[in-house]
């Protein structure tokens, strides 16, 4: 039955084409023309200049776009999909979309492609409620030691449109190969934006995949062709995530051009800040009889947790709740209070928890120490 | 220069697993059997990791100071070099000379090239897992600054205790931080190395387990596909990206236990059972779920043991009899001198381990998004009712039915875990529910594709040491 492959590839792989690219959840608007955004834009004419066919946006920190809703004269819940077409921007950088719906924010990240196509559900059936539509470009500065340079974004169009104008395999692509990036949080999934750009591809390809090991049971031929289905499966897959990975490299040589010694700016910040702490703590450590132990008023967020891990050479700990001396048993009890409890130096009357607590040791801009009384 | 110290790290362990090997032949003067060189490399650094670990607590016991500790260190690295030369020289090895095929080499290159890939990327980033900074590598830090030896505790007993530090999660094992710990006294960069080192013991537990489906006849095109599958399944990719969690290490070694569990139900060596044991006992001193897979590879053990007894069908009796009077009683609750095990309708308390109350949540479309969603596993998941269903259907020897009915018990107490108690929190926000996974996966991964070939015309014609399995 020398056959039996030949059947089986030739209907695997129509099943194949049609899981793949099988419109799903596509409403027919023949009737929608795109709505182009290129004269709606309103922002300081130097920030946003028109060159060589393509817009050019500078970006310093952050740039935000207004949408002038009051030329818009289509319906805006007619499109589900945000379109910017020879998208240029370095993979530190964000484009999003913002709105508010009865004065709710919403915001939506578009995808980072060449040609980006972004879906988009305005979370409203009626456009009247839709408003502050604003195009925001942002530096992010989660992994990134780099001072806030400008930076350049340009596009050649950008504009909302519905996804039955799209062809089918561009509107699929772009969003398998959307780029994403590595964040601080990344490791507790590959993606946790929304949407999610392979769920939909993953979901195609295990149907298929479903329905192969159902023929392959109905043909009974060798094993062999039903691993390699699996393999062409999983290489699917792996092509777009290995095209982020490539991309990944890139955000990070751009993010840490010269090297890593710190997460971002606010770790290099608490690093000085720490080294400032570090010569009074060694100046107060000589001077003392008694053992001393420091404490971080603080809570477990990056800007404490982070200044602890700066400050371990010395006895130090971590906690979001004042103690006296007494608790402390035959120990000085030397308090470092930055951020928002460094007010309470200032006044000590002011604040429950201050008053009559401590008395003050040293008092700087960025921190004050005080020991418990 | 940070590629040289994560080698020469790797070799150290690889010294301590060789050295603790030729010490067992050495006693029993035996010649020792090198079967294939790259897996007893890959157990000798698994084994030298244990051995590392369990002696820096025993440093850690006794006070040592740092200075001290590494002087011990370089002392029993000396010593380790001296036993396996005195085995040479004794009793000697005997390696088996394997001539390396086509594919092997082309495996080897896949590992390499994957391993070099995630490299490159990784090398980029800071050191920026929480997990690593605040606890890993932070204690690695403290003891390296206060002593090796210095009590770690939480902020209530660190504020009367005096000569110890604070670390907020004092309660977490010891073992990596003190993986952490030998490069900073070397005054290497610790983070760096441990770079390296992880990608490397990754490379040697995926040879580990392409060698075994070879044994199982897997053909060639198999193990090189499971290769790319290890190395491309991105959460996996992910945590070796992002250095610095400790679930990869208890993915490598729950599958590494898993193998050498298969080893020791297949050959009977009490050397082989030695090793299975120091890896159990690895388990908790990584994390403390770690105390969990051991019980539940011990309750599969047990439960494999009583199914294959004569008097199974009497023993199922006194279970079901034992079950209904509970059941009669409202539950079990005992209280023992290292903790209490309470199990009803309300709540389930085993030792120290958990203490939760059962209450239902629907995860199932979280469930559903971290497994296929946000393309953590990319289509990896597809598998499972396969691989359940041919647990069933096909007969297996004991070994490779405790490795697949861990695997069920471990996949049923996660599902307990996040869907009747108060962990579904950590489903709903998809961060522990990708994680726990994480440690099953190499093993979730090797048993597929042992069931691979099993399929029709796919085992290769060469005869196998054990048809079934």
């Amino acid at each position: 039955m020398r056959s039996r492959p030949l059947i089986f590839w030739t209907i695997s792989i129509a099943m194949l084409l049609l899981c793949l690219f099988f419109p799903v959840n596509q409403t027919t608007k023949n009737s929608t023309e795109p709505l182009s955004l290129s004269s709606l834009i309103k922002v300081e004419p130097k920030f946003l200049t028109y060159l060589d066919n393509k817009f050019q946006a500078t970006v310093v920190g952050k740039l935000t776009m207004d949408v002038k809703q009051e030329k818009v004269t289509q319906d805006l819940t007619d499109f589900d999909v945000f379109i910017v077409e020879g998208l240029d921007m370095d993979f530190n950088t964000q484009f999003s979309i913002q709105w508010q719906v009865d004065g709710i924010s919403h915001s939506q990240s578009l995808n980072h492609n060449t040609k980006s196509i972004t879906p988009i559900d305005f979370k409203t059936t009626d456009s009247e409620k839709i408003d502050n539509l604003q195009l925001v470009l942002q530096s992010t500065y989660q992994l990134n030691s780099q001072a806030a340079v400008p930076k350049t974004v340009s596009f050649s169009s950008i504009y909302f449109d519905h996804s039955s104008n799209q062809n089918i395999w561009e509107h699929q692509t772009t969003q398998w190969f959307a780029f994403n990036p590595v964040e601080i949080n990344s490791i507790n999934g590959y993606s946790n934006s929304y949407p999610l750009p392979l769920k939909d591809l993953i979901l195609r390809l295990v149907m298929w995949l479903a329905l192969n090991i159902l023929l392959y049971l109905f043909i009974k031929l060798n094993g062999v062709h039903l691993i390699v289905s699996f393999g062409l499966a999983w290489l699917i897959t792996t092509l777009p995530f290995i095209s982020n990975f490539l991309k990944q490299h890139q955000q990070m040589l751009n993010a840490y051009p010269n090297g890593h010694k710190y997460i971002n700016t606010l770790d290099e910040n608490l690093f000085q800040l720490a080294q400032t702490i570090k010569v009074e703590l060694n100046h107060l450590s000589a001077q003392s009889n008694a053992p001393i132990k420091y404490v971080i008023l603080g809570s477990n967020q990056f800007e404490y947790l982070r200044l602890f891990y700066h400050l371990t050479e010395f006895n130090v700990g971590l906690s979001n709740r004042f103690l006296n001396i007494n608790d402390a048993k035959q120990q000085k009890l030397i308090y470092i209070l930055s951020n928002q409890y460094r007010e309470a130096c200032n006044n000590p009357q002011a604040e429950i928890w201050a008053k009559n607590r401590f008395s003050l040791l040293s008092q700087q801009p960025e921190y004050c120490l005080v020991e418990a009384l | 220069m940070i590629i040289l110290t994560g080698l020469v790290y790797s070799l150290y362990f690889m010294v301590l697993g060789f050295a603790a090997r030729a010490s067992y032949h050495l006693l029993n003067q035996s010649k020792l059997f090198i079967e294939k060189k790259t897996d007893f490399s890959a157990h000798a650094l698994f084994l030298g990791i244990f051995l590392h670990t369990a002696i820096f607590n025993l440093f850690q016991i006794i006070g040592l100071s740092n200075s001290m500790a590494l002087t011990f260190t370089m002392l029993g690295l000396g010593l380790g070099i001296a036993i396996i030369i005195t085995q040479a020289i004794k009793f000697g090895f005997h390696v088996a000379t394997i001539k390396p095929s086509k594919n092997n080499v082309i495996t080897l290159l896949l590992i390499f090239t994957g391993s070099l890939a995630i490299y490159c990327n990784a090398s980029l980033l800071p050191e920026m897992a929480w997990d690593s900074w605040m606890v890993w590598i932070g204690k690695a830090n403290q003891w390296y600054q206060h002593g090796l030896a210095t009590p770690v505790n939480s902020f209530d007993q660190w504020i009367t205790h005096q000569d110890s530090i604070f670390n907020g999660s004092a309660h977490y094992p010891d073992a990596l931080p003190l993986l952490y710990l030998l490069p900073k006294l070397f005054g290497w960069n610790s983070y760096d190395t441990m770079l390296v080192f992880y990608l490397i013991v990754f490379a040697m537990m995926t040879l580990l387990l392409v060698s075994r489906l070879e044994r199982k006849s897997a053909p060639g095109y198999l193990q090189m596909l499971l290769v790319v599958v290890i190395y491309t399944t991105p959460l996996l990719n992910n945590h070796l990206m992002i250095t610095g969690y400790a679930d990869i290490w208890m993915a490598m070694f729950i599958v590494i236990i898993m193998l050498t569990l298969i080893d020791y139900h297949e050959k009977g060596d009490i050397g082989v059972g030695i090793t299975l044991l120091c890896y159990l006992a690895m388990l908790p001193m990584i994390k403390l779920e770690g105390w969990v897979w051991l019980l539940l590879f011990m309750i599969a053990h047990l439960l494999v043991s009583l199914a294959n007894n004569p008097h199974r069908f009497k023993f199922l009796g006194v279970f079901a009899a034992l079950a209904i009077i509970f059941w009669f009683m409202g539950g079990l609750h005992l209280s023992l001198p290292f903790g209490n095990i309470v199990i009803n309708s309300e709540k389930f308390e085993f030792l120290h381990l958990i203490n939760a109350r059962i209450a239902f949540t629907n995860i199932t479309p979280e469930v559903l998004l971290g497994f296929f969603g946000q393309n953590n596993w990319s289509i990896l998941w597809l598998g499972l009712p396969f691989l359940l269903i041919s647990f069933w259907v096909t007969q297996h020897n004991k070994a490779s039915q405790v490795a697949h009915l861990f695997f069920m018990l471990a996949l049923a107490c996660f599902f307990f875990l996040f869907y009747f108690t108060q962990a579904s929190q950590w489903a709903k926000d998809l961060t522990a529910l990708n994680r726990v996974v994480l440690q099953l996966v190499p093993c979730y991964i090797f048993l597929l594709f042992k069931m691979l070939i099993r399929l029709k015309g796919v085992a290769t014609e060469k005869p196998s040491a054990n048809p079934i399995s």
